[in-house]
This record gives C-alpha cells, sequence and structure tokens, in this order.
C-alpha cells in the first residue's frame, strides 16, 4: 500500500470502508449476465466483420448453463400467490433453529427490490444462538441457471476458504456449501450454502461469525448438515410460488454433474513436472485454477509453481507469435529463438504484466512450431490471489530447464 | 487496456471456468466499481458486467495470464472511463446517495467519500481507486491508465489534497457496522 503519510493510510482505510457499502452482488446472475454482454458483443464484431450483415444466430455451448440462453424472451407466468415481506420472514424465522431473530431488512417477494430484478427476493435477519448475535442474507430467486451454474464452489485459489461440499440429489437439484475466509480479517467467517434446482429455483444463505468483516465468535451459528437442511427446505416454495416464473428457465432433465474441478489435465501434467525438479527440493500438489499447481521448497523457500502444456495447434500457433512480439510482455521479458524453431520466453513482473517493482512472478514458456506450448508460473504464495516479493524457491533457469525437457514431447 | 489478441474458443465451446472466475471476482470487482462511480451502485453492477464481458470474450487467452484478476480489474477501470467520456461532464451521482438511512460518523464519512469521489474527474478518480484501493504502485497505474509516472503522481497529489479538503484530516477506520450489512443485503 503506498502509504507516504497519515492522511494517505486513513484514505486507504477509509476507501476500504466506502467499499463495504456496495451491495452484495448475485454473483451467479452476474457471470450470467457478463456471458451474455461477452456473446453478444463477440456475435456483434463478427457481424461487422462479415460485412455487415445481420447476425442473429447465437452462439451455443457453455450457454446451455442457461437454459433457454438469450433466444426469444416469452412473457412470464405471475406468481402463483402473494406474500408479503412480514410472511417472508416469519417463515424464514420457522426454519431456523432456537434463538432470537431479529429482522433487520426485508423485500416483498415478486416486488423488484434495489436492483430492479422481480425475480429475486432478499431478507436479512440478526440470529443469536446464544453465543452472540450473527448476520444471516437470504436470497431466493427464480433463475435461467442450470444447478451447475447456480450452485458453485468459489474457486480456493481466488478465495480463501475452509472447504467446499457440493451435494447432488436424484433430482437434479445441487446443495452447495461454501465455507469462506476473509482476506484481511483472519479470524472472519462467511459460510455460504446454495440449494439450486434444474428447473432454476435457486435459495441461498450467507452467513457470517457476528458481522460482515466484523467477527465476535468462533463460527457462524447454523453448521453445514443446518445450512443444508436449511435452504433446501421445501417451505421456500412458499416464497418462490410468490416471484414470477421466468419465460426461460432451464431444462429440467439436465442431470448435475457430480464435480465441476478439471482435475485429470493437472494430473497428468503434475505427473511429468515432478520428475523435472531440481534435486533436493520438496513439493506437494495444490488444487484449483483450473491449471497444475505444485508447491515447492528448496533452501527454506517455498514458491507455488503452476503449469500448463497445450498440445500442437492452430491456437498455440497464435500464442507464439504473439510471446514473440514485444508488446506481449515486459520490459524483463528475454526471448531467444531456438535452432529448432521454438521460442524461450523467460520473464519476471510484478502485479500486472509490465509491472516490475516489485516482481511478483517468474515465468519460463517454450513455444514449438507445431503450436505445442509449455510454460511455467513462479509466486512466493500459497494460492492464486498471494505473491510476495522476494527470491523464490526455483530460479528462472531452473523454471526454463523444466519447460523445456525433452519429456514434455514424448 | 493491455492489448491482447483476440482469441476466441470454438463457437459452442466456451471456456469452462469463466462463470467460476466471474463469480470469484465479483464482489471484488463490484466493489472497485462501486468507489469509481462515487457510490452508484447500478451503474457500478453494469460496468462489471460489461467489463467481464469483454473478459468473456478473450477468455482463452486471459485465462492463462499470470494474473487474470489484474487483468480484469484494469478492463474495469478502462471500461469505467470509457463510460465516462460517453456521459456529459455535468453528470450528477450524489443523488442516488444514500439509499438508506444512515448514521453515525463512519456512515457519514463513508458517504461524504463517496460524494467527494462522484465530484471528482474521471481520471482522478480512476488513480486514487487504483492506488489506494487496489495497492498499485505508480508504475502499475500508469501502465493501466495509460500515463506516465509523473502524471500519475501529479493527478495522485492534486485528488488527495482535494479528499483532504473535503474530508478534514480524522479519517477514521471503524469496524463493518450493522448498517454496512443492511447495504449488503440491498
Amino acid at each position: 500500500m503506498p502509504v507516504e503519510n497519515d492522511f494517505e493510510g486513513g484514505f486507504a482505510l477509509a476507501l476500504r470502508g466506502a467499499a463495504e457499502l456496495a451491495p452484495e452482488p448475485v454473483l451467479h446472475a452476474l457471470a450470467a449476465g457478463a456471458e451474455r454482454r461477452g456473446r453478444r458483443r463477440r456475435n456483434q464484431r463478427r457481424a461487422v466483420l462479415a460485412g455487415g450483415l445481420a447476425a442473429l444466430v447465437l452462439a451455443t455451448g457453455s450457454l446451455a448453463a442457461f437454459g433457454g440462453g438469450v433466444g426469444a424472451v416469452l412473457p412470464a407466468d405471475d406468481p402463483a400467490r402473494q406474500m408479503s415481506a412480514e410472511e417472508a420472514v416469519q417463515l424464514t424465522r420457522g426454519l431456523l433453529p432456537p434463538g432470537s431473530v431479529r429482522e433487520l431488512y426485508a423485500e416483498t417477494p415478486g416486488v423488484p427490490g434495489p436492483t430492479g430484478d422481480k425475480y429475486r427476493t432478499r431478507l436479512a435477519l440478526a440470529f443469536d444462538d446464544g453465543k452472540g448475535e450473527s448476520i444471516l442474507i437470504f436470497t431466493v430467486d427464480r433463475t435461467e441457471l442450470t444447478p451447475d451454474a447456480a450452485a458453485v464452489c468459489l474457486d480456493p485459489f481466488n478465495t480463501p476458504k475452509d472447504s467446499c461440499d457440493r451435494t447432488a440429489a436424484p433430482d437434479g437439484s445441487v446443495v452447495v456449501v461454501d465455507k469462506l475466509r476473509d482476506r484481511s480479517v483472519e479470524s472472519a467467517r462467511e459460510w455460504r450454502a446454495t440449494w439450486a434446482a434444474a428447473d432454476g429455483r435457486r435459495v441461498e444463505v450467507i452467513e457470517y461469525n457476528g458481522q460482515s468483516g466484523q467477527p465476535d465468535r468462533e463460527n457462524p451459528p447454523l453448521d453445514a448438515d443446518q445450512l443444508r437442511a436449511l435452504v433446501s427446505a421445501p417451505a421456500w416454495d412458499q416464497v418462490l410460488d410468490a416471484l414470477p416464473r421466468r419465460a426461460n428457465p432451464p431444462k429440467a432433465s439436465a442431470p448435475a454433474s457430480p464435480s465441476a474441478e478439471p482435475t485429470a489435465p493437472a494430473a497428468e501434467v503434475l505427473a511429468r513436472l515432478v520428475p523435472l525438479l531440481p534435486p533436493g527440493t520438496t513439493h506437494s500438489e495444490v488444487k484449483g485454477g483450473g491449471t497444475a499447481n505444485l508447491s515447492v521448497t528448496s533452501e527454506d523457500r517455498t514458491s507455488l509453481l503452476s503449469v500448463t502444456v497445450e498440445a500442437p495447434g492452430a491456437r498455440g500457433l497464435q500464442d507464439k507469435q504473439y510471446a514473440e512480439s514485444e508488446g506481449s510482455a515486459g520490459s524483463l521479458a528475454v526471448r531467444e529463438r531456438m535452432a529448432d524453431g521454438s521460442t524461450v520466453v523467460v520473464n519476471q513482473f510484478g502485479n500486472g504484466k509490465t509491472a516490475t517493482t516489485p516482481v511478483l512472478h517468474w515465468s519460463a514458456a517454450v513455444y514449438y512450431p507445431d503450436g505445442r506450448k509449455v510454460e511455467i508460473f513462479e509466486q512466493n504464495g500459497e494460492n492464486g490471489y498471494t505473491a510476495r516479493p522476494g527470491t523464490p524457491a526455483l530460479s528462472l533457469e531452473q523454471l526454463k530447464a523444466i519447460v523445456t525437457a525433452p519429456s514434455w514431447r514424448s | 487496456m493491455e492489448q491482447i489478441p483476440s482469441a476466441e474458443p470454438p463457437a459452442g465451446a466456451a471456456p469452462p471456468d469463466f462463470p467460476a472466475f466471474a463469480a470469484s471476482r465479483g464482489r471484488h470487482l463490484l466493489r472497485t466499481a462501486f468507489l469509481l462511480t462515487g457510490g452508484d451502485a447500478h451503474l457500478a453492477e453494469d460496468l462489471v458486467q460489461e467489463a467481464l464481458g469483454r473478459v468473456f470474450v478473450k477468455w482463452r487467452r486471459i485465462s492463462r495470464l499470470a494474473n487474470p484478476s489484474g487483468y480484469a480489474q484494469t478492463v474495469l477501470v478502462n471500461t469505467f472511463l470509457s463510460h465516462r467520456r460517453r456521459r456529459s461532464s455535468s453528470e450528477r451521482v450524489t443523488d442516488v446517495l444514500p439509499e438508506v438511512a444512515v448514521d453515525g460518523p463512519d456512515p457519514a464519512l463513508r458517504l461524504t467519500l463517496l460524494r467527494a469521489l462522484g465530484e471528482m474527474p474521471a481520471q482522478d478518480r480512476a488513480v486514487l481507486v487504483l492506488r489506494f484501493w487496489e495497492d498499485r504502485s505508480v508504475e502499475e497505474t500508469a501502465a493501466a491508465l495509460r500515463l506516465s509516472s509523473t502524471a500519475v503522481r501529479s493527478r495522485s497529489s492534486r485528488a488527495l489534497a482535494r479528499m483532504r479538503a473535503t474530508l478534514g484530516d480524522d479519517l477514521v477506520n471503524e469496524p463493518t457496522t450493522e448498517r454496512a450489512v443492511l447495504r449488503h443485503a440491498r
């Protein structure tokens, strides 16, 4: 933090306080909305490239996760019943274990709240089980998402957490219990439970061990089993019935997959990586982030290695061309054309590809003429969001030796 | 924005981890956008969706960067600046503050800070947010905003002086209040 005097330090802290006033986003909706916009942007660009012809055909693919997607919009059904905010609070109270409950905030189901979303209703309670009052925030909504997209574990590579458990039921519904920590307040806990049905119905509860960012007890009041029972309670249908039905709900027949974590490619990469580590290093696997990650220790220095390997193909050729251009990396990058036509790039950079003060990332990559690529990143940290300055476990030369090893091509 | 060659996934095969990335970074991005917009929650959400939409288009390549989160932050800031360039300079965002009653010295200070941010030139705002919320160095801020380091220092100094004039020297950091949690619920 660029703290040069007291005012700057105080200003930085005040900014954090102001940021706390931001509304809690509905993360899956944010992701879905972003993907829609991205597809629209891409299609517009393609339309322009095609000479201005109207491009009305939208890509499919993962948009299947959003059910009917962005196709024809049909009129939504009216809610099956009406429910007041007070009735929603009373229903929620009845689902909680013994304790005192204080209403903090409640919306009327079916009436758009501050975000203007009529398919979603929210309420917040202060619940005290006798061990201290904690905040519970409930969100009930009808989404266009299948359970795979509506109930997800936040990537532990990017978010500190203790665990995330995902349970799929025979009817296609999924319950996820995600136990998150706070990056800056070590004792703060944020436990999230999400129930998502195959037809897009979704119930989420977020509980803190006290108030958000201000813990005053060890854990939030409801344990994982209680959370699972709470979010999957049939009584929520009364609230859901008070929300209008989506015009494009997902197809209810889509079964939930048991896990979204792509572990197989990472395991293959690690099996090739480990024999290439310098003698005297110790290592352990770090899962997450969609890449092969290994924590390595050498001479009491521990760093995180992340490796990606790409098979030959057109995409790798594009990568090679890009890597050979000056703009692809910062000032510390060193590019080397090899006799076999491959290009080796060794690089160091900070928080951003052009940043160099301090250096936080070290990397080496080799790009072969057939599009094959092996790339390794190193940083001092235990996960994707921690990168500390200091000498890393492996030198740049060692990283280069790893990616250029012939065994990757066998 | 950093220049990344277009690397679109084949039709029908979006990278599988974009939703997870968007979900995991959404909260932080929204808070950044909330500060950039001077506390306009609706515009902040709109900007985050737009920025993530831009990230989605190039996700294949961005996902293989060492720091896709940092890249997304830069995209967000540039999306904000592009948006501001399209808007009238007379736009007022203070009308949206606050949506609920806030009391006590700390909430008042936070709202004053947001209002002061909202009245500041967009690029100055971006400099302050990158420097003091994102903890980026002068050089990193300069790279993200395509400014010289000298310009970033100058803007930062000028904006801080304006903040000091508005907020005084009694900036304090109090723990999150129940009121803030109420805002979370909204």
